[in-house]
């Protein structure tokens, strides 16, 4: 998941292993960086312009 | 029909569907998903009898643009409503839906359906286009406006498209300053009911979709006395005095938790009148919630209930707690009792799922992947080999949610 996104456009994704931590206490992303920087990729990827210009970001 | 499953091709007449959605439902506030304060029984009987997912997603940790993931099978990203926004300001209403938007209402009711929307819808305005009756719905009764949805002693009520006023309730204007009026004569969710139940008793002798947008266990915390007296003194309390926007309480605790126990009861009277009926074993029937239980707020005490379970975060956050969902399917015969399923889905999942048990193709463009295999009680399809195994591609090239690789286990 990545936080903020409206107001820093590049902010850091951040990963949890559900299996093991259902509380999402521990971010793991620096320890998975080849996982981490695909799903931000496939956050990018996965949306087109709204027709709603505050919704753009 | 070719893409019409073989499990379901026995199915002498299409299924009725039934989607209730609950409002700011938090994944623990069922008993069959751990709550251990708050009285769920026809719920949990529903689970007992159906399958209950672990691993269900809203389209949203917000309320409208989590319904638009639902009625049109696109994800945040080509969703139409991206956020919670009113149209203007002082005005009733939310954003509408862009015109030519292609919702699950309008695609079951071009093959057949009969539609309706009991409750919130959220989505626009009639004076936009926006209404659910120019989305694919046959009918509407409840709110058409989240703001107006805050009071559940409304002045009125929306009959398609048009105001209905409620005998002996307040004023109240989206907007206005100050807090809501506790009471008033009508209680808005005993109306959606009764209008849901004599919905399907006139449309009994054809295929329906309904959707019950239910708005509780949203604020205002108001609930009728007849329901307030099950947890009245049963836990410490704390008034509520000084709410901004929403209604105050004398008892907070004992509120919530009679509201989510009442929506509850009219679950049970649903599936009580399909039995009554004899439309039991030819309804599937969904339940789950537009986002995870409220911070605390105006009088909510989701630490004390636990009401997202053991999941981080609450509504408007990407936490667990905001988007993860309590989810229940049942259909008799067809689903098989007592499951549990880790499959992995969201809303955007539900318009192809319901296309294919209708036999209506989805459009091309959508995110959504149907779950419908998840479903099966045929038992040679209901272990993960299997299931990984039926799913290669559809007639229309799009693969089914277990083709994703996630596979949609049952046990």
């Amino acid at each position: 998941m990545r936080e903020q996104v409206k107001r820093d456009r590049n902010s850091t994704p951040e990963l949890y292993n559900l299996a093991r931590d259902p509380g999402e206490t521990a971010n793991v992303a620096q320890d998975n960086p080849g996982l981490a920087a695909k799903a931000a990729a496939l956050m990018k990827a996965a949306r087109s312009p709204s027709s709603e210009p505050q919704w753009n970001f | 029909m070719a893409d019409y499953p073989a499990l379901f091709a026995a199915q002498a007449s299409r299924p009725n569907i039934v989607f209730i959605l609950a409002d700011d439902l938090g994944y623990g506030d069922l008993g069959c998903y751990g709550q251990t304060k708050i009285r769920t029984p026809n719920l949990d009987r529903m689970a007992a009898e159906g399958m209950r997912f672990t691993q269900f997603y809203t389209g949203c940790p917000v309320c409208a643009p989590s319904r638009c993931t639902l009625m049109t099978g696109k994800h945040l990203g080509h969703a139409t409503v991206r956020n919670n926004m009113q149209r203007g300001p002082g005005l009733e209403g939310q954003h509408r839906m862009e015109a030519g938007t292609v919702t699950v209402a309008q695609l079951l009711k071009k093959s057949g359906y009969a539609t309706a929307i009991v409750g919130k819808w959220g989505l626009g305005m009639p004076e936009e286009q926006s209404s659910p009756l120019d989305f694919g719905f046959d009918h509407h009764y409840g709110y058409l406006c989240q703001g107006m949805a805050h009071t559940f002693y409304p002045p009125y009520l929306w009959r398609d498209n048009k105001q209905e006023p409620l005998a002996g309730n307040p004023p109240y204007t989206y907007g206005q300053k100050g807090p809501i009026e506790p009471t008033g004569q009508t209680y808005s969710a005993d109306l959606m009911t009764e209008d849901a139940l004599r919905w399907v008793r006139g449309h009994r002798d054809q295929p329906f979709f309904l959707y019950i947008a239910s708005t509780i266990p949203h604020l205002s915390l108001q609930v009728p006395e007849d329901s307030l007296a099950e947890y009245r003194g049963k836990w410490p309390e704390t008034p509520l005095t000084n709410s901004k926007h929403y209604s105050n309480h004398d008892t907070p605790r004992a509120a919530y938790a009679a509201m989510v126990t009442r929506l509850d009861r009219d679950v049970g009277r649903l599936l009580s009148l399909l039995k009554e009926l004899k439309l039991d074993e030819n309804t599937l029937v969904m339940f789950g919630s537009d986002n995870g239980a409220v911070f605390p707020l105006s009088g909510t005490d989701p630490e004390f209930f636990r009401s997202n379970g053991p999941l981080r975060g609450y509504k408007q956050q990407l936490w667990e707690g905001g988007i993860r969902t309590p989810f229940i399917a049942r259909w008799p015969g067809k689903i098989k009792a007592g499951t549990t399923s880790d499959h992995i889905g969201a809303y955007w999942d539900v318009l192809p799922t319901l296309c294919e048990l209708a036999g209506a193709p989805p459009p091309a463009d959508i995110d959504g992947l149907s779950f419908l295999r998840c479903c099966s009680a045929d038992p040679a399809s209901s272990n993960t080999t299997t299931c990984i195994g039926n799913s290669t591609a559809k007639g229309d090239g799009r693969p089914s949610a277990s083709a994703t690789g996630r596979p949609c286990a049952s046990r």
